[in-house]
């Protein structure tokens, strides 16, 4: 007789989240406990319990970093509503005819803004993790505010609807999160 | 005992099932032994997160067994406790009892009465 398999969605859950690779003894054990008669439910519990405590020492272990990332996003979207309150990426459409030249003229602000903004990012990114770690932190907000900020600008210059605006302010947030996720794995604070 | 080194009540069940075990200490028996003794049901994922947080303060060692089949092929990780674990276990007891001391209706072998 084949021995008992664990629920399907449960062990992919472990394995997408990385923890049976990082913890191959206590996927053991968890194993070795289902075998020996505990039901599927039991083994939900402990699934969702390995994933909580595994997110939360992720996170206590990168807890600079991550507070960096969430600095500079807030930062970013601080000033990114209130450029959407004031109107002004909307001034800066509205600076130039339709004419072609005032759309060279556009792609070119946005070129130039963009590219000053990756300059700096670059540069920053190139720097911080030679430094302590509280200045760490401050470096990796600017870097992820600026680069962040010229994305946003070089969209900006091509929109003069408020609702694309709201759209692609929250996609840079996600995107973010991405970076964020990405760049804290195996980096401790 | 320096601030550091506080242990949490979940820690210190963990070490107390630890010292308890003895050679044979991995997350199944450590997780049955805080069941039995403590009468809640132990996650194997907070088990093993604090004796990570430990393993990380020195209190705790760990070494690798043999894979089994029945494990899926993983091995089992057994866990000890080192002498500063030791140490702190004692600490921690010391601390406790004291604060227990002369506490009305909390005295240690007494049953539970009303707090005068």
């Amino acid at each position: 007789m084949s021995p008992r398999k664990p629920p399907r969605l449960a062990t992919w859950l472990l394995n997408r989240f990385g923890l049976a690779r990082q913890n191959p003894s206590l996927m053991g054990d968890l194993l070795e406990e289902f075998r020996s008669g505990r039901s599927a439910a039991w083994f939900w519990r402990q699934t969702v319990v390995v994933i909580l405590t595994g997110l939360a020492r992720h996170v206590s272990l990168r807890r600079r970093l991550l507070t960096a990332y969430a600095i500079g996003g807030s930062a970013e979207t601080a000033i990114a509503f209130a450029l959407w309150r004031f109107h002004v990426p909307w001034q800066l459409y509205a600076s130039g005819s339709e004419a072609a030249s005032a759309l060279i003229f556009r792609m070119f602000l946005a070129v130039v803004l963009s590219a000053l903004c990756y300059v700096l990012f670059d540069f920053l990114k190139a720097h911080y993790r030679a430094l302590p770690a509280n200045q760490n932190m401050v470096m990796i907000a600017s870097e992820r505010f600026i680069g962040l900020l010229g994305l946003y600008w070089s969209f900006a210059m091509f929109l003069n609807s408020q609702w694309a605006f709201v759209f692609i302010q929250s996609w840079l947030l996600l995107w973010e999160v991405g970076f964020a996720l990405k760049d804290s794995r195996g980096v401790r604070s | 005992m320096s601030r550091s080194s506080y242990l949490g009540e979940f820690e210190i069940l963990v070490l107390l099932a630890l010292m308890r075990l003895g050679d044979d200490a991995y997350g199944v028996p450590i997780s049955r032994e805080i069941e039995q003794r403590s009468g809640r049901e132990v996650a194997l994922g907070s088990v093993y997160a604090a004796l990570e947080r430990l393993e990380e303060k020195g209190l705790v060692a760990s070494r690798l067994g043999d894979p089994s089949a029945e494990r899926g092929g993983r091995a089992k990780r057994y866990f000890r406790v080192t002498e500063s674990g030791l140490r702190d276990v004692r600490q921690t007891q010391r601390a406790l009892v004291n604060l227990w001391k002369g506490l009305p209706g909390l005295e240690i072998g007494r049953p539970k009465g009303r707090i005068a």
